[in-house]
């Protein structure tokens, strides 16, 4: 379906950045993207989910300075996890505001004109629309993994139709929980010593299932109540998209959610297949929520076992992030690992695929952070596990009182007592898990949407970006010419942006090629150049630090020619671009 | 004048200087000071010894030994000077000041004040910043490149900037003279700046500026046996341990004299007390060794207001392969002595900013830029109000005979960044160095025979029980390492003059009773040995016990 102009500005008069989209109105905005800035914007889709959709990715970049793949390129993606909405509400409202900015806006000017960048809005298209469909959540896929049909226990369901899944207390005198002294609504752990209730058992809103003669349905036999996962997820929707990556992969016993193989998801795979096909991509960006953290490398190391350079770039970078958005840049082991044992570690991320085997200087933006806007202190997890009770009780009382005085309350649904089928009197109360749990209320969304575009655009304009500076034409006998070029890297970034890039040869070498009618002598026409530094290469080092980069390098060529005759020098990188000079051979005997 | 007469502790001493200063206090204080000259340096300068002790309370070998030595860096003048008022002090107060006189009474004080003699004298002549020696290391000649010059002949080698699109830094908002750092979304017009070290550059084709070149590479502290690696893994490492007649000097010095249980190698900058170790963190090391390092660091902290930091601690960061040290690691890994890297001035810290005496380096690269920048605004600040404006060099225009226009400028790097000026700066820096470096060598170990009870037994046989103690606050052996590397053997007992019949503690080795080492200050400082001798009512028994670090003592007892 093509769309006219009026029906493309029509949809576009629609879009709102404080709004979460469905499906069909992302592919609605893309395409009238794709219609209204055809010089800018380029819709294509890289495959098909497994209930039909379509993987829509957008190339943006001024076609009139170069194609894409000419140009150093930044991917943007979000939506490993279906339910983290916010993470393509931030990657649709970037496309947005590069292109309604390009032309007014000096630096989305310079970005288009100079670099490519590739968004793909939503990967885990199905799940998404299952999220919004149920009260469920839902890991990436509303596929049944790791088991094929649903299993015996406690299935969160939304016993009493308001439309969540919240939580149920039943009493018990030997409950694990007591409500707060501070305020009714919170439940806190009843201690060793408390010995007078009411205590309380808490479980997940849903129901007990068993199997029947016809299959497994509710049905409870009034023993106890198994199977609690211990969480919102529905234990049946296991897959991870980001765990399904081949790096360091682990199969399912060791590694939830990582799939039957690298890669068996096609959503997945159509994005690893591009980004194979596009080794222009030097920077990227991934959307998560939610902590309000920007995640680096390495998940697996700490710091002292990282590339010293370019754990000094994802410093670098990351400290422009904390200026923008206000959230810090950490290491995935350093900071948001719980668990530090080898076999409990995270493993088959696109963070590990980006940087371990692609060298691509990617991020996972852990977008929304409302415990912090509460007013609780970020905290490494390790940290979090040494918390007493005390402290947890004093943080959420910090976050109840930020729902009552932001949200008017909203955010938290008091205890109500509901008549369950199978429990008789309960009581379903808690923490609203969508919409503030998990992403934020659709009134904050803008803010997040907003300053994190502006980090991604600081990102990708770092990236290295190589231009032929001076060329110079020398006459050295009769019809012999000596041609000096000079190639330099505009960027932030060196051209090959990260050093482990250049051990996994995932870059090659700057190339600077001499196209002539006449004949080469010596040297040949194409030279390799390695990497050019870019201007951040001085900050890499502690000590002595006070001679700045080189951030060019020359090569020359001696040519047979005739007197007016022309050259072509084409330079060219990956990750830096390809440009070309003409030069025309005249000028006096040197 | 003699050098004597005008000694300006608050000076840097030329060669000559400190060489006249040195041997008119070796003639005006001969019971008390012996100079010699314990090596050549490479360009054929007597590297000097000083030895302080006074002789009518016996010889040094005798004492307990402490050693400071300066300027294995050629630059580190601060040091030089400290050294020589720490001599010039003990000599001249000793007899008024307590302290000077128990040091000379009791220990033996040695300094080397000058080991890099070559080094500084360039130093101290010449604009050149060099690391310890002028010889050209590790290349022989001189190959194209950038070199370091003072281009505009103000007598001082500082920076060039040069305005460039690509520039990484950028001038600072607050104070015009402070350059910041660009960061990757500084996108304005700029002006932004490269920055180069002032100088030129060999075989200059008009292209791409190429990095330093520093033709005098050469380390001293790199040149030490204790984890020496090659010049590929360890910049500055010579091509063999103790291959230069600097630190070989040195090394022979320290090996000779059995007694030093505990060294000071005077640096600069930073204003901390590196211990070791430098390749590995506090677990790795010795539970006692840790606890005397950090005990007399406490000591340097309260006389100086200096931190004591285990050199790991101070430069280790993620990323950075260990570093590796020199002489006070060689002193302590090989020969157990409690070895410290003194590293005097710290204008940092003066200023009000960050420096790695305090968080160390692995703290400095934590800092962010708003706080890089705030350090740089408060040191200027020093500069203003403490230097004088002395310390930088605002940015003027110059015609470089290469690049063109430029703008040289910049902190002053040896009299404000590595050494503080002459004068009230310099001398409180080294009375500093010397109020620690004092009660250091007052804490090595020192023997002394306490109680002796002697009882006739009958028939000319008498029994004999003799308290060896160590009045020293460090145990005998100083560190366990000396003990496991064998040099501290234990305190050895003599009997002479009698016939020894029988002995109770201790084992009997080559006719010495070796009762082995003596705690230091606390309820085992003090050990028993007693004999069973036959002798005559009247007649002297000589008794010695002697430790290699803990000198020897001598008693005579008169057998009633």
């Amino acid at each position: 379906m093509t769309l006219t102009e009026s029906q493309a500005m029509e949809i576009l008069a629609g879009y709102r950045s404080d709004k979460y989209q469905r499906y069909s109105e992302i592919e609605a905005c893309l395409k009238a993207w794709a219609t209204l800035y055809p010089n800018l914007c380029r819709l294509e889709s890289l495959g098909q989910s497994p209930e039909g959709r379509e993987i829509y990715q957008v190339t943006l970049t001024n076609f009139a300075t170069g194609e894409d793949t000419a140009k150093p390129a930044y991917h943007i993606n979000g939506q490993h996890h279906a339910g983290e909405i916010t993470a393509g509400a931030v990657a649709i409202y970037t496309i947005h505001y590069l292109l309604s900015n390009y032309g007014t806006d000096t630096k989305v000017t310079e970005l288009l004109d100079s670099r490519a960048v590739y968004v793909l809005p939503r990967i885990a298209v199905d799940g998404a629309e299952w999220y919004f469909d149920h009260p469920q959540m839902v890991r990436s896929s509303p596929l049944m993994y790791p088991y094929p049909e649903e299993r015996e226990g406690l299935k969160p369901m939304d016993v009493n139709g308001d439309g969540r899944i919240l939580q149920m207390r039943i009493p018990h005198p030997q409950g694990d929980w007591k409500v707060s002294e501070k305020d009714p609504r919170l439940m806190v752990r009843r201690k060793p010593e408390d010995r007078t209730g009411p205590f309380y058992r808490i479980y997940t809103e849903g129901m007990v299932q068993q199997r029947t003669p016809a299959g497994i349905q509710p049905s409870y036999d009034g023993r106890a109540i198994t199977g609690d996962p211990g969480g919102p997820y529905a234990r049946e929707l296991g897959f991870d998209f980001n765990r399904n990556y081949p790096t360091n992969w682990k199969p399912q016993h060791r590694q939830a959610g990582s799939g039957r193989y690298p890669f068996d998801r096609p959503e997945v795979r159509a994005m690893a297949e591009f980004w194979l096909k596009h080794p222009n991509i030097g920077g990227a960006m991934s959307y998560h929520t939610r902590s309000g953290m920007n995640l680096r490398p390495s998940p697996l190391v700490g710091d002292d076992k990282m590339n010293p350079f370019d754990l000094a770039m994802y410093k670098q970078i990351g400290e422009v992030c904390t200026r923008l958005t206000g959230y810090p840049t950490v290491s995935v082991y350093e900071y948001f690992t719980f668990d530090y044992d080898p076999d409990h570690l995270d493993v088959g991320s696109w963070l590990e695929w980006a940087y371990d085997e692609r060298g691509v200087q990617g991020f996972e933006m852990e977008l929304w952070d409302w415990p912090y806007i509460s007013g609780v202190k970020k905290r490494p997890f390790k940290e979090l596990k040494n918390l007493s009770d005390a402290d947890r009780e004093a943080d959420a009382l910090l976050q109840l009182q930020w729902n009552d005085k932001e949200l008017d309350g909203a955010g938290f649904i008091n205890w109500h007592p509901f008549e369950h089928p199978q429990f008789g009197m309960v009581e379903i109360g808690g923490w609203e898990p969508k919409y503030l749990g998990q992403n934020p209320p659709e009134k904050l969304l803008h803010q997040e949407c907003h300053k994190n575009c502006l980090f991604t655009i600081e990102h990708a304009l770092s990236l290295p970006l190589l231009r032929i500076g001076e060329v110079r034409v020398k006459s050295v006998g009769s019809g012999i010419w000596s041609i000096a070029a000079q190639v330099c890297n505009h960027g932030y970034l060196p051209t090959n942006v990260t050093e482990v890039a250049v051990s996994l040869k995932a870059t090659k070498p700057v190339t600077a090629e001499l196209k002539s009618e006449g004949r080469i002598v010596g040297a040949k026409g194409k030279q390799e150049l390695g990497q050019v530094n870019g201007r951040g290469a001085g900050s890499t080092s502690f000590w002595g630090s006070n001679h700045s980069p080189v951030t060019e390098k020359w090569t020359e060529w001696v040519v047979v020619a005739p007197a007016g005759s022309s050259v072509e020098i084409v330079v060219e990188h990956d990750r830096g671009g390809k440009v070309s000079r003409t030069a025309r051979l005249n000028g006096v005997e040197g | 004048m003699s050098q004597l007469a005008k000694f300006d502790p608050g000076r840097y001493l030329r060669y000559a200087e400190m060489t006249e200063l040195l041997q008119e206090l070796a003639a005006a204080y001969p019971g008390l000071c012996t100079l010699e000259e314990i090596g050549r340096s490479h360009e054929g300068r007597s590297i000097w010894a000083v030895t302080l002790t006074n002789a009518a309370t016996g010889p040094a070998s005798e004492k307990p030994g402490y050693l400071i030595d300066a300027n294995t860096h050629a630059g580190e003048v601060t040091g030089g000077a400290a050294a020589l008022y720490s001599v010039h002090y003990l000599l001249t107060q000793y007899g008024k000041d307590p302290i000077a006189t128990e040091i000379l009474d009791s220990r033996a004080f040695y300094a080397v004040p000058r080991i890099a003699v070559d080094g500084v004298e360039l130093y101290l002549t010449s604009p050149t910043m060099l690391r310890s020696s002028p010889k050209r290391y590790p290349l022989a000649e001189e190959p194209p490149g950038f070199y370091a010059k003072d281009m505009d002949g103000n007598g001082q080698i500082l920076q060039m900037r040069v305005v460039h699109p690509d520039g990484d830094w950028k001038v600072d908002t607050e104070d015009p003279r402070l350059m910041v750092r660009r960061q990757p979304e500084d996108r304005g017009p700029g002006p932004y700046y490269r920055i180069f070290v002032e100088g030129e550059i060999e075989g200059w084709d008009g292209r791409a500026i190429p990095p330093v070149h520093r033709p005098m590479g050469l380390d001293f502290n790199r040149n030490y046996p204790a984890f020496w690696n090659p010049e590929g893994l360890q910049p500055g490492a010579g091509p063999y341990p103790l291959s230069e007649p600097e630190t070989r000097a040195l090394a022979t010095f320290l090996m000779e004299h059995k007694n030093i249980g505990a060294y000071v190698a005077y640096h600069t900058s930073g204003g901390v007390l590196l211990r070791p170790p430098s390749n590995r963190g506090d677990d790795k090391i010795g539970q006692a060794d840790l606890e005397g390092f950090k005990r007399i660091g406490e000591v340097c902290t309260r006389a100086t207001g200096y931190p004591c930091k285990s050199t790991y601690d101070a430069f280790n960061y993620p990323g950075q392969s260990a570093l590796v040290k020199g002489a006070d690691d060689w002193a302590y890994e090989f020969h157990g002595v409690q070895a410290y890297t003194f590293e005097l001035w710290d204008m940092d810290g003066r200023a009000g900013a960050h420096g790695y005496s305090q968080i160390g380096v692995k703290g400095l690269i934590k800092l962010s830029e708003a706080e890089v920048i705030e350090d740089g605004r408060k040191l200027l600040k020093f500069n203003d109000e403490a230097l004088g404006g002395k310390g930088f060099t605002n940015w003027t225009p110059f015609g470089h005979p290469q690049l063109g226009p430029v703008e040289i400028g910049g902190w002053d790097p040896k009299f404000a960044e590595q050494n503080p000026p002459e004068g009230a700066l310099l001398v409180d820096e080294v009375t500093r160095a010397a109020s620690f470096t004092f009660q250091h060598c007052l804490a090595t170990p020192r023997l002394a025979i306490g109680r002796i009870e002697v009882k006739s037994v009958g028939g000319g046989v008498y029994e004999m029980a003799v308290e060896v103690q160590n009045t020293g606050f460090l145990p005998t052996n100083v560190t366990e390492l000396a003990v496991q590397n064998k040099r501290s053997t234990g305190v050895k007992v003599t009997v002479e003059a009698a016939e020894v019949l029988a002995h109770r503690g201790g084992e009997r080795t080559n006719g010495r009773y070796v009762i082995g080492e003596i705690a230091g200050w606390g309820k085992d400082a003090a050990k028993w040995i007693s004999f069973v001798v036959r002798g005559s009512a009247g007649s002297k028994i000589r008794l010695t016990a002697a430790h290699e670090r803990a000198g020897t003592v001598r008693h005579e007892v008169t057998l009633p």
